[in-house]
């Protein structure tokens, strides 16, 4: 799951790009910043929730990135190089505000009083026509940080779990259990917005799902 | 039936990873909770990329990043533009820094000359192109506020009546907003009209201070 | 400082320069051609005029200049995969005067950072990343593709066919949308107009409001959408739609304020919110 490309020449474009930013090309940088800001304004912002802490972090993302241009020598694609920057941006941004960005330990969470069961599977499939970007994007904020960053890294953004285990600094297997929980945890908080919708209806609506 | 879900539940993650033993793969056979769960799961994952790249920080963030970039020395040829900088260059050999001091001196001798030319008379105040809002203008604007247009009055007669208008506007419906807050505190309609109209009343105050609206010409 | 050999080149330079400067260096009309690579910027500042900036298929930018006042300056320069387009008024002048027309023949993918003051800027076909900032400037649109930001003091925008996300704001301008095919739109304006009239996507998210002014839906009978309509001092209408409603309902607080309810399967959010404006919504 790579990003996708716009046009067929913008990887050509970014190669091109790449080497002049390395001899420090002020319009290079630009056009670098132009063809990222998106994928890393997204990841901060749907990890901050706040449009001037996402600001001032994709600000330092790229800064770090134009200092360190030179010595990117291509092992990995140039976005991925990218993205683990922005991720350890993002986690040093938390860390000192001594906030946890990652449950890394394995102990499970305890259940949550009411609501749905979320490790338990139910008679219907209650969330078919549900998942849908307004939707996602509510869950999202409402994933806890702990589960959201492993969750946009592997789900949204299509890294695997050996890359994440890199950025995160953690093992794969601990980076599979923690998507397994914030699937798990997604999948409740959905089913509660979908509830939350309902919520109005009369009592005689139940059957007209589609 | 659920001592097993229970049971599986944890081997859950692998299956979806694509690892399953054949007590998992069984169980599933026949259970359609976990059916459900998995196939919820799974939608999950399938509807995730949708999202990917969804937004956008405001153009300006480039602005900082670059003087960042220029601050801390990273960029290593500093280009200007204009055709000037074309015309220059081309009659004019030199590093970019001696290149930066020429452009200077020209600019400082282009600005000489443009002063010493006769000065078109002030242009009287420009009719305004929407109709007038029904509010008290003077009353609408703060102090400060008046204070910026008058300077813009001075400096670009053409903007000022423009933003004079636009900014009583939304100011009067600050107002009103505020004074419908205040008898109806938690409503929350209220509340999301007003946020709306602070962040109008940001825009055309970052329009009014943009360089081209806010200097002599 | 330049070297001695330097300065005296420099010194052939300066008369050059003096006459340049006493009258400003304008052509009546430029038609330039610039080359560019994947995805180009093209950044213009307009002060008053006519821009229409067309895609085409060529891996060039071209712009067509035509200059109608006498005290301003048109320049197109480039800078790599950016085309940074520039009118100046030189002087004290009326504005309004100093007109320059544009148009700019863009690559179909390409990235808009439009300025301008007055006038008209029209953008056609165009899929990227657009920006587009006015004062009293009218914005019209046409099958444009992308990620759409308008802003203006009292111009207005029309845009028809978009598709992509668009976010827009103005104080008193009217704000038209025809046949969108938009999976995100953010509108606001202080006291204008909203129309929408058309589809949604699925999925999408629908966000209008106006402080007055009447925001106007005409959708087809077969849109599926959660609404949420509500004027805080003003009046919600609804045609009774053609389909039945899958669920109705009205808030607790039920008044002649707000309308809420899921159209068919729900697919698309929508939001329509006033302060003392009318809201309207009509099936075509």
């Amino acid at each position: 799951m790579s990003p996708s490309r716009r046009a067929p020449s913008a990887g050509l474009a970014e190669a091109e790009a790449i080497a002049r930013a390395q001899r420090g090309d002020a319009a290079a940088f630009e056009q670098l910043y132009r063809l990222h800001k998106r994928r890393v304004y997204s990841l901060c912002l749907r990890m901050t929730s706040n449009t001037a802490e996402a600001e001032d972090l994709t600000q330092e993302a790229f800064l770090q990135l134009f200092r360190k241009i030179a010595t990117f020598r291509g092992e990995s694609a140039f976005s991925t190089w990218l993205h683990r920057l922005s991720v350890n941006v993002v986690l040093m941004h938390f860390r000192r505000k001594s906030l946890p960005v990652t449950s890394l330990e394995e102990a499970s969470e305890p259940d949550e009083e009411g609501g749905p069961r979320k490790d338990f599977g139910g008679p219907d499939n209650l969330l078919a026509g549900s998942v849908d970007r307004v939707n996602l994007e509510r869950a999202i904020e409402r994933l806890p940080r702990g589960y959201r960053m492993v969750f946009l890294l592997h789900d949204v953004e299509g890294y695997e779990h050996n890359e994440i285990a890199e950025m995160l600094g953690c093992s794969v297997g601990n980076s599979k259990s923690q998507l397994h929980k914030a699937r798990l945890k997604m999948r409740g908080l959905l089913q509660e917005q979908r509830a939350a919708r309902y919520k109005e209806e009369g009592p005689a609506n139940s059957s007209s799902r589609r | 039936m659920e001592a097993d879900c229970r049971n599986l539940r944890r081997e859950l993650g692998a299956y979806l990873e694509g690892e399953a033993s054949p007590e998992l793969l069984a169980h599933l056979e026949h259970c359609r909770h976990c059916q459900n769960l998995v196939e919820e799961l799974r939608s999950i994952e399938r509807a995730a990329p949708q999202i990917a790249e969804t937004y956008e920080p405001r153009p300006a963030l480039w602005k900082q990043i670059e003087n960042a970039v220029y601050a801390e020395g990273l960029v290593r040829e500093r280009p200007f533009s204009g055709w000037f900088r074309d015309l220059v260059r081309e009659w004019l050999p030199l590093p970019a820094p001696a290149l930066a001091a020429a452009y200077l001196v020209v600019l400082l001798i282009a600005g000489v000359v443009i002063t010493f030319r006769t000065a078109t008379p002030p242009l009287p105040a420009q009719q305004a192109a929407s109709p007038a809002p029904p509010v008290d203008i003077a009353a609408e604007l703060t102090s400060a506020e008046q204070t910026m247009l008058a300077e813009m009055e001075r400096l670009n007669p053409g903007a000022s009546p423009i933003y004079r208008n636009n900014l009583a506007t939304v100011n009067y419906y600050i107002d009103l907003c505020q004074r419908t807050l205040d008898q109806d505190p938690g409503n929350p309609d209220v509340r999301h009209s007003l946020d709306q109209a602070y962040t109008q009343k940001a825009d055309l105050l970052s329009a009014m201070l943009d360089p081209d609206e806010m200097r002599s010409r | 400082m330049p070297s001695w050999a330097g300065a005296r080149r420099f010194s052939r330079l300066l008369p050059g320069v003096l006459i340049l400067a006493a009258f400003p260096l304008y052509a009546e009309h430029f038609d330039r051609l610039f080359s560019v690579g994947g995805y180009p910027l093209l950044s213009l500042r307009q002060i008053s005029g006519d821009v229409v900036v067309r895609a085409w298929n060529r891996p060039e930018i071209r712009v067509l200049a035509s200059v109608k006042g006498s005290h301003v300056v048109a320049d197109a320069t480039q800078q790599g995969s950016r085309v940074e387009v520039v009118s100046e008024v030189v002087g004290q002048h009326d504005e309004s005067k100093e007109v320059v027309h544009y148009e700019i023949y863009v690559p179909a993918e390409s990235e808009l950072q439009l300025h301008s003051h007055d006038g008209l800027v029209r953008v056609e076909y165009v899929r990227g990343d657009v920006a587009i900032e006015t004062r009293t400037a009218n914005v019209e649109l046409k099958e444009v593709a992308g990620h759409i930001n308008v802003k203006t003091a009292a111009g207005s925008l029309l845009a028809d066919r978009c598709s992509g996300r668009m976010e827009v704001r103005s104080t008193s301008g009217d704000l038209k949308f025809t046949e969108p095919a938009l999976a995100k739109l953010t509108a606001y304006t202080t006291d204008g107009d909203i129309a929408y009239e058309g589809d949604f996507q699925p999925g999408g998210m629908y966000n209008l409001s106006n402080h007055a002014g009447t925001i106007e839906l005409r959708i087809p009978k077969q849109a599926s959408f959660d609404l949420q309509a509500s004027s805080i001092q003003g009046q919600v209408t609804g045609d009774v739609p053609a389909v039945p409603l899958a669920k109705t309902w009205q808030s607790p607080t039920a008044s002649p304020q707000r309308l809420a309810g899921r159209y068919l399967t729900g697919d698309a959010s929508v939001r329509l919110s006033s302060f003392s404006g009318t809201i309207r919504i009509r099936w075509k």
